[in-house]
């Protein structure tokens, strides 16, 4: 059984088919100028999958392939400069896109030249009439054909119209006039970039102070001060206790039983840093049974205030980013659809990619973002906005709407689902007379001035005309040129 | 006129940017790289799809287009990286006496060796573009790159890479156009392999898996042994595994790669469904394999895009001349 493939084929299908086929003896026939089997691993797979599925296959009009392995002949251990030069690969290979340069001005043939021995026997009386009969034909043309030219400007008042009117937009849809629908495509493109901005947050950072107190219990009870208990110092700076200790009670009235341990400012900063002698009450105790006091001064309380990075910044940098791409992005997909409208609104960007040099938080004078967006884009056919908005407004009889000099506008007010959206469609409509200026041409060829100036009062929308006949003794005789490539027709506004 | 020369205003300032280009087996890179303390940094990037290799030349183009869109500052200094297309490579180990072993190998001696070995090395029509010694023997002492050594044997792996005419007329063309000073046009996956290479991963397959076509990088004994492009990729994924049976069959038993090495040519190509159809193969029945081999789809260089590996790797290139 042959199976036989285009230059086109993908190699996944042709083993699709391999694999579907219910004969076991197959020849795969692919064309020669294909790349698919320039490659010969792509042959060594068709092979390989053909015996896999219980397959035999026979390869026809296929290209020789370049080799896919072999040392060229090199031996490991010989000396190279000895070795002649070597042919590994033979066979042709298919090219790639081969530009033709068949020119039909390169095509020569051999000419035949007639004999014309038998022009000597004409008279030459019948050559004089002949020729004076010529050269008062070409007189003729020359004065009734090829020398008279003819210019006329047709003038009209020029007008404007404005209209809008709601479009439904359908990607891959139809055009279709009775709906106000018209058909749209999307573009993708992608953009990234690098932005850097200063980091403006502002955090504190430092230590607490440190030091040790011993704790004074003059009451007649055994007192246990628990790791975290707080002791405050006469000027209300406070401080944890960092172990928990036990004092036992005191002998009696005028006695106390003591007990040191270390404590830590519950706030970072300088003013943990006491000096020594400090008293300080502890927990709830009355002072009068438990008070405490440092007999050296507390140290190691500092603070100070850095730079990290916001939420804010990282938010302002995204949002001016973002702005600058899809500007970007924008600018470049009408650049490239100039021809096309792409409605207000009409540009959809998604962040792809994004990534941040420094997190929320942490200390930076500066935080960069590299940011890759994807901009979608509706592109809708001019002349698709334009003869919906046409019908929206009435045009006077013998007017057209000029599509060149007409402007167009397209704002995005909805997206129905994925693939509809509802737009607002305006025209800045100008309109011209409806004259084909082709049709106008023939009529006027071979008229005199004065049937061509009743044909030119008939014409719809114009509001006057000139007639100019050169050369200028051609105004005399009234006729307009035969030709019509001699009679120039033009339309201008009148001013 | 050029409408690319509005696009590409020569630049004033000295600036240590390069250009890399890169033509991927689906889609071109353009990208704007720069010297970093331990490897390049990536700049800015623009990349274009394609869908035949015919339209390639218009992808560059585009691809740079969207470069300078958003850096208007193209450098002129460039390396171009190559994938796929009609492509044969080799390794030829060139051994030679040399006639005074007790003077240092120096560049010339190993252009002379590499101009031999590319003389000798014909496959018409296609032309040699690229070639380099990959790795060295200097009286049986592995290296990277021989010069600066004595020894008297030596052996010289010559890496060459042909393409055809046409391909390489295409390439031309591009740097007229882009009035470019490209310094090498290199196989992108020859330019993976070195940064392979660096992680002591000597015996490999590097897989660049596309979305209709693949390309291996054969590693054996610490140097690229052949670079093989197919046409299957993820859209033919149920075949895959065929291709890369096809490329390993063509290594002896005992020299077949332990390790499989995957990267994708484009963002959107799922490694890990590649890594589970690759680890399902019949790796025993099909060739010979004691073990299943170890297959990783991990980016190399944790902090890069797995899909700009080939950029990066080119890169690197251009700085290490």
């Amino acid at each position: 059984m042959k199976l036989e493939f285009g230059a086109e084929t993908k190699l996944n299908e042709i083993l699709e088919k391999i694999q579907s086929s219910t004969e076991s003896r197959l020849d795969v026939e692919i064309p020669q100028d294909s790349l698919l089997l320039a490659n010969s691993v792509n042959k060594e797979i068709i092979k390989r999958f053909a015996m896999d599925v219980g397959k035999e296959v026979n390869f026809t009009s296929i290209p020789a392939e370049i080799p896919i392995s072999d040392e060229l002949g090199f031996v490991e251990g010989q000396d190279v400069a000895t070795l002649d030069s070597q042919s590994p690969a033979e066979a042709p290979l298919p090219q790639i896109a081969p530009q033709e340069e068949v020119a039909e001005g390169k095509k020569f043939v051999a000419l035949k030249i007639p004999n014309l021995t038998g022009l000597r026997k004409i008279p030459k009386l019948w050559w004089a009439t002949g020729g004076v009969v010529a050269t008062l034909v070409a007189a003729f043309f020359i004065f009734a054909w090829w020398l008279p030219a003819a210019e006329v400007v047709l003038t009209y008042e020029g007008q404007t119209k404005d209209s809008s009117s709601e479009i439904e937009v359908i990607v891959g849809g139809a055009f279709d006039e009775s709906k106000k629908q018209i058909p749209a495509t999307t573009e993708e493109l992608i953009k990234n970039d690098l932005a850097t901005a200063k980091a403006t947050g502002k955090k504190n950072v430092g230590n607490p102070a440190k030091g040790r107190i011993t704790v004074y219990n003059y009451s007649e009870s055994d007192r246990v001060f628990t790791k975290g208990t707080i002791v405050t110092s006469t000027k209300g700076v406070t401080f944890t206790l960092d172990d928990e200790r036990s004092a036992t009670a005191s002998a009696g009235f005028g006695t106390f039983t003591q007990v040191g341990v270390n404590v830590t400012a519950t706030k970072s900063g300088p003013e943990g840093n006491l000096p020594a002698q400090t008293n300080f009450t502890v927990g709830s105790a009355s002072p009068g049974e438990v008070y405490a006091k440092n007999d050296t001064p507390f140290t190691g309380g500092s603070i100070k205030t850095i730079t990290v990075v916001s939420e804010a910044d990282r938010k302002s940098l995204k949002t001016d980013l973002v702005k600058k791409l899809t500007e970007a992005a924008t600018e470049e997909i009408r650049t490239n659809n100039a021809s096309a409208i792409i409605p207000e609104d009409g540009v959809e960007i998604s962040v792809s990619k994004e990534t941040y040099d420094a997190e929320i938080g942490q200390e930076a004078s500066e935080v960069s973002l590299s940011l890759e967006v994807t901009a979608k884009a509706i592109v809708l056919k001019a002349e698709d906005l334009i003869a919906i908005l046409t019908k929206t407004m009435t045009i006077p009889a013998g007017f057209r709407v000029s599509e060149s000099e007409s402007t167009t506008s397209a704002t995005l007010t909805k997206k129905t689902t994925d693939s509809n959206y509802q737009l607002q469609g305006k025209i800045g409509a100008v309109l011209v007379p409806d004259v084909d200026l082709n049709e106008v041409k023939k009529n006027l060829s071979a008229k005199t001035t004065g049937a061509a100036k009743s044909y030119l009062d008939s014409l719809e929308g114009i509001k006057g005309y000139t007639i100019k006949l050169k050369p200028s003794f051609y105004s005399g005789i009234g006729w307009l040129p035969f030709s019509t490539s001699k009679i120039d027709v033009r339309l201008e506004k009148e001013e | 006129m050029n409408p690319f020369k509005k696009l590409l205003p020569h630049s004033k300032g000295k600036s240590n940017n390069f250009l890399v280009v890169e033509i991927g087996l689906g889609r071109v890179t353009a990208a704007i790289y720069k010297a970093g303390d331990s490897r390049p940094v990536q700049v800015v990037a623009g990349r274009k799809n394609f869908s035949t290799y015919e339209n390639i030349f218009e992808a560059c183009l585009q691809a740079i287009d969207a470069l300078a869109a958003i850096n208007e500052n193209i450098p002129r200094k460039a390396i171009l990286g190559v994938s796929d297309g009609i492509m044969r490579t080799t390794t030829t180990v060139a051994s030679y006496s040399r006639p005074n072993p007790s003077e240092a190998v120096d560049t010339q001696e190993v252009e002379k060796v590499l101009e031999q070995i590319a003389a000798a090395t014909k496959a018409e029509p296609l032309k040699v573009f690229f070639s380099t010694v990959a790795s060295a023997k200097i009286d049986e002492a592995s290296v990277t790159n021989p010069v600066g050594l004595k020894g008297e044997k030596a052996s010289l792996a010559c890496f060459v890479a042909f393409k055809a005419p046409e391909e390489l007329a295409v390439f031309d063309k591009l740097i007229e156009e882009l009035e470019l000073s490209v310094n090498k046009v290199v196989p992108t996956s020859f330019a993976v392999s070195r940064l392979v290479l660096k992680k002591n991963l000597n015996d490999a397959l590097l897989l660049r898996v596309g979305k209709e076509k693949s390309e291996g990088a054969l590693l054996s004994e610490g140097h690229i042994y052949e670079i093989l492009p197919f046409d299957l990729g993820v859209s033919g994924l149920s075949y895959l595994s065929i291709g890369v049976e096809a490329i390993i069959s063509l290594l002896e038993k005992e020299k077949r790669p332990q390790t499989i090495w995957l990267y994708p040519d484009e963002d959107d190509v799922d490694l890990k469904l590649v890594a589970e159809k690759l680890s399902a193969f019949p790796w025993q029945e099909k060739l010979s394999y004691q073990e299943v081999p170890q297959i990783v789809s991990e980016a190399l260089e944790s902090d890069v895009a797995e899909a700009d590996i080939g950029i990066l790797a080119l890169a690197n290139e251009f700085l290490e001349g």
